[in-house]
Parts: structure tokens; sequence; C-alpha cells
């Protein structure tokens, strides 16, 4: 049996997580927890124990850059593969020169859900 | 020994009279003057090139006109020395002709004493003296006014001068001038694209975030709702679709704006026409297009920001293809070449882009498709215009080309292909000297 990955989405639009969550556990290969609040990631990841994490880098609170730092500062979390979610590049930078902010991959919004998968499969190291 | 002595001349033909005059000179003041006397005017004349006479004793008892005759002759010749005309009778009009006509005084005879002819003498050179300080005086001044005229024309000259001068320096502050209102639309310009840059990335995220959502809720409902019917596939296809437009004029805003962060370095220009080539690759073999390279070798290195300069060749290439719908030939030349003065673009102003001699890069693109409508040539590089808006067409890529190409103090212009449809565009870009 398949063996779900665990995302946890991080994204101070409420909705859009919540939308990306049903969407990606509608294809059956994925669990996710969505968070809205920058603060909330760590505990979150502590509790969920998840495969990837996507970051939204413009929240009020906590940016992602400094979730990514505080994530990278903590033994139990470091490993844990970190993708940003941006609304402030084109896809095209994303893609074809397969860029990274602070060598984390990153997608822009707006994001299909065949690009999302896309992503999350590259990047997901198996375990 | 003499020198003291006043030396006078008496021209007087009358033995008797002339005796009369030596009696009274000797009667009053006979060591102080030295007469001499002549009978007529050329003997007189013979005595005053010899001799330098203080002054003249004239007969004027000759016939009137004769008399005043003599005296204007004597006075011509001898302006310097002072003349005392001497007549017979108190004639007061002839008197006073004389004295206008130059002499110092006039003396009756038979009424002059001895006094008299002294005094008459002493004051006729006294006067003479001062009438000839006053004479070199005014030489003096006349030569002084000479003088002070030609230092007024000359500083006249160069006022003159000044004021071609500072009619030229008003010409060139008129310049100045337009340049600096140039200056100031490309700042205001700027300005606004600062502006529209800090809009941009506010926008980008106030806008793509919904559109992010509205992208997920739309897949979300489009699995959820039963899609037998075809009208419901038909909206979700209509949305989707407006989604991604809004998705591009965001996109092309960004890249519009970001069009001030320019990171040049010195390279070669056919690396990076090669890299946009590959990006496009996909696209051409998907549209059947050719491409076909003209691109000489040795080529001077141009100084330019290679992601903008990407962006350029990729815009331009998009149009392309999107203009070659049903496929075509895409021919791109790169060569180096020395502009003559002729060439547009090309001035020898200093604000001037290019100037003659100078090596620049000539790029062409042309297609073989749909070409330009000319009344809409010059609108192509238009901010919002676009005849593709039903296909997504943002009218942004022109525009960011054009601002890009600027920045790299470039050109570009679009024609039509003389001869068979299609497009070409024309780049030029400056270069690097030669072995640097
Ligand atoms: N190679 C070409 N052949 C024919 N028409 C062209 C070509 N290039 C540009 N155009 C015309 O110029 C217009 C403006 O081009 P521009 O690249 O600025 O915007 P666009 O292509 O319409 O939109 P976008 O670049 O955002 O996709 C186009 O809509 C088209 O009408
Ligand atoms: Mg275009």
């Amino acid at each position: 049996m398949l063996i779900k990955k665990k995302i946890l989405i991080v994204d101070d639009e409420a909705s859009f997580g919540k939308l990306v969550k049903m969407n990606l556990e509608d294809t059956g290969e994925y669990e996710v927890r969505a968070e809205s609040k920058g603060a909330q990631a760590i505990p979150a990841a502590r509790e969920f124990k998840p495969d990837f994490i996507l970051l939204d880098i413009v929240m009020p609170d906590m940016d992602g850059g400094e979730v990514a730092q505080q994530l990278k500062e903590d033994k139990d979390l470091k490993n844990i593969p970190i993708g940003f979610l941006t609304a402030l590049v084109r896809d095209y930078e994303a893609t074809p020169k397969g860029d990274s902010i602070a060598g984390h991959p990153f997608i822009a919004k707006p994001v299909t859900v065949s690009q999302l998968t896309a992503f999350l499969k590259k990047h997901i190291i198996n375990r | 020994m003499d020198e003291k002595r006043i030396k006078v001349l008496l021209i007087e033909d009358s033995v008797f009279d002339t005796k009369l005059i030596k009696d009274l000179c000797r009667e009053s003041c006979s060591n102080q003057f030295e007469l001499d006397q002549r009978e007529n005017l050329s003997e007189a004349f013979k005595a005053l090139k010899e001799k330098n006479f203080d002054l003249i004793l004239l007969d004027l008892t000759l016939p009137e006109a004769e008399g005043l005759e003599t005296l204007a002759k004597v006075n011509g010749r001898y302006p310097r020395i002072p003349i005392i005309v001497l007549t017979r009778t108190d004639d007061e009009t002839l008197a006073l002709k004389s004295v206008s006509m130059g002499a110092q005084d006039y003396l009756i005879k038979g009424q002059v004493d001895g006094v008299i002819l002294k005094r008459s003498i002493r004051y006729g050179i006294e006067r003479k003296q001062m009438e000839e300080e006053l004479r070199k005086h005014r030489e003096n001044l006349e030569e002084l006014v000479a003088a002070r005229t030609v230092e007024l024309i000359e500083s006249n000259k160069q006022l003159m001068q000044e004021i071609s001068k500072r009619n030229s320096a008003e010409n060139s502050l008129q310049a100045a001038f337009n340049q600096l209102k140039e200056a100031r639309a490309q700042l205001i310009q700027a300005e606004k694209m600062e502006i529209v840059g800090r809009l941009a990335s506010g926008i980008a995220h106030e806008v793509k975030n919904p559109l992010a959502i509205i992208l997920q809720g739309m897949e979300y409902l489009a699995r959820k709702i039963p899609s037998q019917q075809e009208d419901l596939a038909t909206t979700f296809k209509f949305m989707a679709e407006a989604v991604n437009r809004a998705d591009n004029i965001v996109k092309g805003m960004l890249d519009f704006s970001g069009v001030s962060l320019v990171e040049r370095q010195s390279q070669e220009i056919i690396p990076i026409v090669e890299k946009s080539l590959v990006l496009m690759k996909h696209s051409f073999d998907l549209n059947h297009i050719e491409v076909i390279r003209d691109f000489k070798d040795n080529l001077p290195q141009v100084n330019v920001d290679k992601n903008k300069i990407e962006q350029v060749f990729l815009n331009l290439f998009e149009n392309a293809v999107q203009a070659m719908a049903k496929g075509g030939k895409l021919k791109v030349r790169i060569w180096a070449e020395k502009v003559s003065e002729n060439d547009e673009w090309v001035g020898k102003r200093k604000e001037d882009v290019f100037h003659p001699g100078e090596e620049i890069i000539k790029m062409e693109i042309e297609d073989t498709g749909t070409g330009i409508p000319e009344n809409l040539l010059d609108k192509v590089f238009d901010p919002f215009f676009t005849t593709k808006r039903s296909i997504g067409g943002t009218g942004l890529g022109l525009s960011i080309v054009r601002s890009i190409m600027e920045m790299h103090q470039g050109k570009i212009k679009i024609i039509n292909k003389q001869g068979g449809s299609g497009v070409q565009v024309v780049i030029w870009f400056k270069t690097e000297p030669r072995g640097g």
C-alpha cells in the first residue's frame, strides 16, 4: 500500500492552505496539514513530522525565510526539505534556471495542482 | 645776446611811415626791439625764412583788398607769428576784419605812440603764445580724442565679440536647457517606472494570492461537480484562461519594473541568443518554425545584463512565434559593423548614443509571419498595446524590450520586411573596446 507523503503548508492565506490541502489529499497520495501563522510552523512540524514543508514567503507575523532559518537550526527538524511558495517571482525564473531562495526550491503562485504535485515529487526525498 | 630782444618785422612800403615806426620804437623801447623792415611781401618772406621773427607789423594802407590779401598770405604761411596791422584811417570794419582773419591787434598810424606800440607788441606776442598753447592743447585734446576713439572702437569691437559670444553662450544655454528638459522627462519616466515597480511587487502579491486561491478552488470544484455537462467544462476553461491572463499581466508588470535593476557584465552576445533559442526550442518545434542562424565570428563583447537581454530575445522570439501560427522561418543575423555618420541613430554630438566610426553589434530578427499593419507600427512599443488580448497577450512585451534596450544604451526598431510578409526587428548594441 502506498504510504502517503506528509506535507505541512504554512501560508497566511488560510483559504489557500485549506484548498491546497483538499486538492492534494484528493489525489490520495498526500496527507496535508495547513497552518496560517509563521509562528505555528515549528510546533506543527514537531507534532506532524512532515516529509516536506511548503512555506509562503510573505507572511505578516513571521516570514517564510525566518521560519526556514529556525527549522534549519532545530536538530530534529533540520533535515525536512523545504520549498517556498511565492507570489513575487515569475515561474520561468523558477523552472529553467532551477534557481533557489536560500538554498531551497521555490514555486510561483498561482499554481495548478499538477504543477504542485510535480514540484513535490521532484523535491521529496524518498525515505 | 639778442635772445631777449623781440624780433619784429615791419612790412611797410612807405618810407615816411617806416621812419615813424622806427622812431616810435627807438623812443620807448629801442633796446627791447630788434626791428627789420621790408618793402613788399616777397622781400618779407625772404626775411621770414632767414630769421625767426617774434612779431610782424603789417601795413594795410594799401588798397583795402590788397592789404587783407597780404594779411591772409602772411598769416597763412606763418600762422605761429603774431601779426599787428597798421592802418591809416580809423576804419572800424577793416580793423575788425583783420582781427577776424588772424591779426592780433590793429593800430592807427598817427594815433600810436611808443607806449601803445610797445604794449600792443607785447600783448600780441603773449596772446599769440596763449593761442599757441591753446592750439597745442586742442591738438593734444584731439589726439587724445583720436586715441580714445581708437580705444572705443576697439572696445566696441570687443563688445560685439562679447555679444556674439554671449549669443552663442545663450544658444548653448538653450541647448543645455533642452537637455535638462529631456533629462527631466526621463527622470519623470524613471520615477513613474519606479512607482510602477513598487506598485508591481505590491500588486503581484495582492493579485497573485487571490488568483492562487481561485485556481485551487476551481480545480477542486471541477473535480467535485459532475462534469458530464459540457457547459461546466467550458466555464472552467474560461475561468482558467482568465486567471492565466491576469497572472500574465502581473508577470509583465514585474518584468517591466524589474528593468531598473541591471547587473551588467562584459560578455559575448551569442551565448545569450543561443540560450534564448534553447528556451524557445519547444515552442519553435511545436509551431513548425525553422530557425536560421547567421552569426559572424569574432564579435566584440557587449556590456549587458544577460538576464535582461535574454528577456529581450525571449519576448521577440515569442512575438515571432505568435505571428507564425502556421509555421515559418525565423532568421537571426548577428554581425559587427563600424557605423557611419549617415546611419540612423548616429551623430557627432556628445549626447548621441552612437558616434561615426564606432564599432557596434547589429542584429536582425526576421520572421515570415503576419507582419504588422502600417498604421499600428508606431504603437507596438506602447505599454498594453496588443492585438492578442484573446490569447493572453498583455501588450507589455515590447515595452519591456524597449526599456531594457534603453537601459543598455542600445536601439531597437521594428519594421515590416520588404518583399514578402513578416517583421524585421533591428537591434543595435554598444560594444566593449576590442582586446581590452
Ligand atoms: N513579430 C511580430 N509579428 C507581427 N506582429 C507583431 C510582432 N511583434 C509584435 N507584434 C505586434 O505588436 C503587438 C505588441 O507586442 P508586445 O510584445 O508588446 O505585446 P503582445 O505580444 O501582444 O503581448 P505579450 O508580449 O505580453 O504576450 C502585438 O500584439 C502584435 O500585434
Ligand atoms: Mg509579446
